[in-house]
């Protein structure tokens, strides 16, 4: 049975001590950080930082609300990052999305492909790109080894369920039922069914737009066939009709068919 | 604007690829509709193709940082099987002997291999049109000459290779299109027109650099194909236009036209892209039609310059505008 992870937003604290851990298990560098008038620092995932917390304000007139999203790669069943990997390093390893550091190029595809922003590059010198790409990996060495990914293991909130992915889904569709009884009449549960399941789902209080997730996120390979159509019927029609509208008279006039 | 992950190297071979693959196009359909004595611009379209493609697939190497993982994308550590092109098989690892690697749902996994193959082809033409021309190995001389000589023998599969070289290039055209709008960005992938742009603009830019080259070489062409070809780069010009406003229209009806038409980028779109590159040559070559003054022709001279020069703001622009 595949493992999964569920996180309930509505009892997150935004205390980051998610992040942190993801840091300290990953041994990943500190991010030179500035204030941009946000409590969610660094601003932004990279490649050394895989778990962030966001923090999104929500005018609500005579209220703001601040919804809290630990973002992270959520281990799409139809991984974008590896349907495009031209090496195959984005691979999946059960049911967790790896990249391989020994395959991965540095090409940038997966990050231009992914539908949450996920993966980044590593940067190199002078802010150029030079390094591989690299995100979340589930703590796989973690939970091959029957331990809790860091994250989960560390939250206080008790916003974290890792299990059976089936279990979780009834757990979250139950929380769903919960949090709207509380007064929360757009609570969801994201990630059943966005691209074929995801394995990070989120109970949300608010629609998925207001967290920053993509509504109805798609492939990146979805329509490659039609793409790949688009270009070749425009090279067989409309490309090469000038060249058979000019050149095929002029051939004719030479063999004598077309003459005066 | 953040970190760009895609920048100067990328657009610069998606230009570079586009416009040789748009010459070899160009110049065999010119050869396959019209006479015979048009083969030679099927040669230089090979001739000054298979450096401008060795020269952004450079460029992209050099940007990799480590160029030695380049070979990753042609030679795995995995056996090639069904299993590995659906799969994914990183955990059959092994480290001898290395497989080929292609995974066809990856553009630029296929993408390389295009590059390769249509590289390869056009080498091999030229190694034959060569060897063609070469009656005995004294003739040359030296270990070339000896070479050429025992290739003469596979001169009639020249024919076959300009075929292979004919679905080669339109892959390599098509592919830099596919490459981008195969992502998750909305710029790129909310229509399914940067390929066919792609097309249209890298056939233009590829009769646009016939055109230069031949005036460059001083080559013996015979006026009225010039003018023809010239006829082929405005009604290309007028299909690109007519491609381009598909797909702003498409994209203004997803609500994504934004990053491309409006601040700098949108300033170098309509200058670079649709002035300079597109309406300044279209007018230039319909004066020639309309009135063929001595000033107006020796303008005209100019508009295969602009068009290639549109194309490769147009890769710039919609490379960069789709990150933003």
């Amino acid at each position: 049975m595949p493992k999964a992870m569920l996180i309930d937003t509505s009892k997150c604290t935004a205390c980051r001590g998610c992040q942190v851990a993801c840091k300290q298990w990953n041994d990943l560098p500190a991010e030179k950080t500035r204030n941009w008038g946000s409590y969610q620092n660094p601003r932004e995932l990279s490649a050394n930082t895989w778990k962030l917390v966001t923090f999104r304000e929500i005018d609500r007139g005579d209220e703001v609300k601040w919804l809290f999203l630990p973002m992270q790669c959520v281990h799409c069943t139809q991984a974008s990052c590896v349907s495009v990997c031209p090496t195959g390093a984005a691979h999946h390893q059960g049911e967790f999305v790896v990249i391989d550091q020994k395959l991965c190029i540095g090409c940038g595809y997966c990050v231009e492909a992914c539908p949450f922003g996920i993966p980044h590059s590593i940067p190199g010198v002078g802010g150029r790109r030079k390094g591989t790409a690299r995100k979340c990996t589930f703590c796989i060495d973690r939970v091959s080894n029957g331990l809790l990914p860091s994250c989960a293991k560390t939250c206080p909130a008790g916003a974290y369920k890792y299990g059976e992915r089936d279990e979780l889904i009834a757990s979250g569709r139950s929380g769903v039922e919960h949090l709207k009884a509380k007064g929360h009449p757009n609570a969801s549960l994201y990630g059943e069914k966005e691209l074929g399941g995801l394995h990070v789902m989120f109970l949300l209080t608010e629609p998925a737009s207001l967290y920053g997730l993509p509504e109805a996120p798609r492939p990146a390979t979805s329509r490659v066939v039609g793409q790949w159509l688009s270009g070749l019927i425009t090279a067989g029609i409309v490309a090469a009709l000038p060249f058979w509208l000019l050149f095929k008279r002029k051939k004719e006039l030479a063999s004598g068919k077309g003459g005066e | 604007m953040g970190e760009l992950t895609w920048g100067t190297p990328l657009f610069f071979d998606l230009w570079m690829a586009g416009m040789a693959g748009g010459a070899y196009f160009a110049a065999f359909l010119i050869y396959l509709f019209g006479a015979d004595e048009e083969k030679h611009l099927l040669k230089l379209a090979t001739y000054v193709g298979v450096p401008l493609v060795l020269l952004g697939v450079l460029a992209l190497v050099v940007d990799l940082g480590e160029p030695s993982r380049a070979r990753n994308l042609f030679l795995g550590l995995c056996p090639l099987s069904w299993e590995v092109v659906s799969g994914r098989g990183a955990e059959s690892l092994r480290a001898w002997p290395p497989s080929l690697v292609l995974y066809p749902i990856s553009p630029m996994s296929l993408g390389s291999w295009i590059l390769v193959v249509w590289s390869v082809t056009a080498v091999a033409l030229i190694a034959l049109w060569f060897a063609e021309l070469v009656e005995s190995p004294e003739e040359i001389g030296g270990v070339v000459g000896e070479v050429a000589y025992l290739l003469r023998p596979l001169v009639p599969a020249t024919k076959v290779l300009t075929w292979i070289g004919l679905v080669f290039a339109v892959l390599m055209m098509t592919y830099t299109g596919v490459v981008l709008s195969v992502s998750s960005r909305a710029l790129w992938q909310a229509t399914f027109l940067v390929p066919s742009l792609f097309v249209t603009s890298a056939t233009s830019a590829g009769v646009a650099l016939l055109l230069i080259v031949t005036r460059l070489m001083e080559a013996a062409e015979p006026a009225a194909a010039m003018a023809q070809l010239r006829r082929a780069l405005a009604v290309l010009i007028v299909m690109q236009l007519a491609v381009l406003l598909g797909f702003l229209l498409w994209l203004a009806a997803v609500g994504a036209v934004q990053p491309l038409i409006s601040g700098t980028l949108g300033l170098f779109f309509w200058v670079g892209v649709v002035l300079i590159g597109l309406l300044v040559p279209l007018g230039l070559e319909s004066s020639v039609w309309r009135r063929r003054t001595e000033a107006i022709e020796a303008m005209a001279t100019a508009s295969p310059v602009l068009v290639l020069l549109g194309g490769l703001v147009l890769r710039a622009v919609v490379v960069i505008g789709g990150q933003i």
